[in-house]
């Protein structure tokens, strides 16, 4: 049998003292689990309560962003430097655009009478012509940039009588 | 001793069934609102594509019925028959006088134009159908980009109903829109 030192045959009476203690460490080491699930619940909670204040904003102003491309899109459409007038009593057509009026349209005029909160680029594209209108800034290339885009229908008066489905549409941003 | 190791065995036991019951709490909750968040999101969403939709019908109509078609061909007993200029509205007017004369008439042509001026207005994202009905005659005029009737229509859609005079009588010119 081979002889150990004795050293290594029986340890040292601290280590002794640390290997064979219940009280101290061994106690805080039992509440770990506890612990470590107590952090875990309020990490999923924080991340919930996270997430959700960042959805809500999110769709508070997506909803303010929508709302306000949609009376954007309503007052031009009524926009009186742009429409085309009755023929006997000469009041603005609400949705009938003049492209004579479209073509010379001052842009700086444009913001200033409709006054948007928001960048803005506003088309009129004549569904039969294919002739498109473009009024405003150009729409961000990054996808991320949170916009709107609302469209509806109207009207392109030409002379002579002819009336040619048109699109308007509003992107904003 | 040995009753005091127990003792801590059970503490600690004890405090991880809590934690867990902590735990199961705030699933719960966090659970409980991100579906609330969700579902305020989409009732917002649907009340404001309601009012936005029944206004877009609306200006869909309005300007439909103002377009200009023509000048369309279309056979009448044999005879060919030009048509100038003329709206919509009078073009769909036309349909129905035809249908009510009895005439052997090809009004596929004034159908078609009528069609395509709504379909050139309307977005993709919606399909559509136009119903002449008039008060005392019981055979509607009905027009949609998806073959079919009514009935085949979709169960959530936005209308906007004008008044029709055609034929001598008085009816309603209806524009139906679903997704």
């Amino acid at each position: 049998m081979r002889n150990f030192p004795r050293s290594l045959k029986r340890p040292h009476p601290r280590a002794r003292r640390f290997r064979d203690d219940t009280e101290g460490a061994g106690g805080m080491m039992e509440e770990l689990p506890a612990f470590t699930v107590v952090v875990i619940a309020l990490s999923v909670f924080i991340t919930a309560t996270y997430n959700a204040t960042i959805s809500f904003g999110e769709m508070t102003n997506a909803t303010s962003l929508g709302e306000d491309a949609s009376s954007y899109l309503r007052a031009f459409r009524s926009y009186e430097n742009v429409l085309e007038r009755g023929r006997y009593t000469q009041e603005p057509l609400t949705g009938q655009f003049d492209p004579a009026k479209l073509d010379c349209l001052d842009p700086a005029a444009l913001r200033r009478d409709l006054n948007p909160r928001h960048p803005f680029n506003v088309t009129v594209e004549d569904a039969i012509a294919n002739v498109t209108w473009s009024f405003g800034e150009r729409p961000p290339s990054d996808p991320a940039t949170p916009r709107v885009q609302e469209s509806t229908a109207a009207v392109i008066a030409l002379y002579g009588g002819e009336r040619h489905p048109a699109v308007l549409s509003v992107v904003m941003w | 001793m040995t009753k005091s190791r127990f003792s801590r065995q059970r503490k600690g036991v004890s405090a991880l069934f809590d934690a867990l019951v902590f735990f199961v709490i705030l699933l719960v909750a966090s659970g409980v609102l991100m579906l609330a968040v969700t579902s305020i999101a989409a009732s917002t969403a649907e009340s404001d594509s309601t009012r936005e939709l029944g206004r877009y019908a609306s200006e869909v109509q309005a300007s439909a019925l103002v377009c200009t078609v023509g000048p369309q061909n279309c056979t009448v007993n044999g005879s060919e028959v030009t048509m100038g200029l003329m709206s919509v509205m009078k073009c769909i007017v036309t349909i129905i006088d035809i249908r009510l004369s009895g005439n052997m008439c090809l009004i596929s042509n004034l159908t078609s134009v009528v069609l395509t001026t709504y379909s050139l207005l309307i977005n993709n994202r919606f399909h559509f159908a136009v119903l002449a009905e008039l008060d005392d005659n019981g055979s509607p005029f009905f027009l949609s980009d998806s073959a079919g009737s009514t009935a085949q229509m979709g169960r959530v859609r936005w209308t906007n109903a004008v008044p029709l005079h055609a034929g001598g009588s008085e009816g309603t010119l209806t524009l139906f829109l679903w997704r």
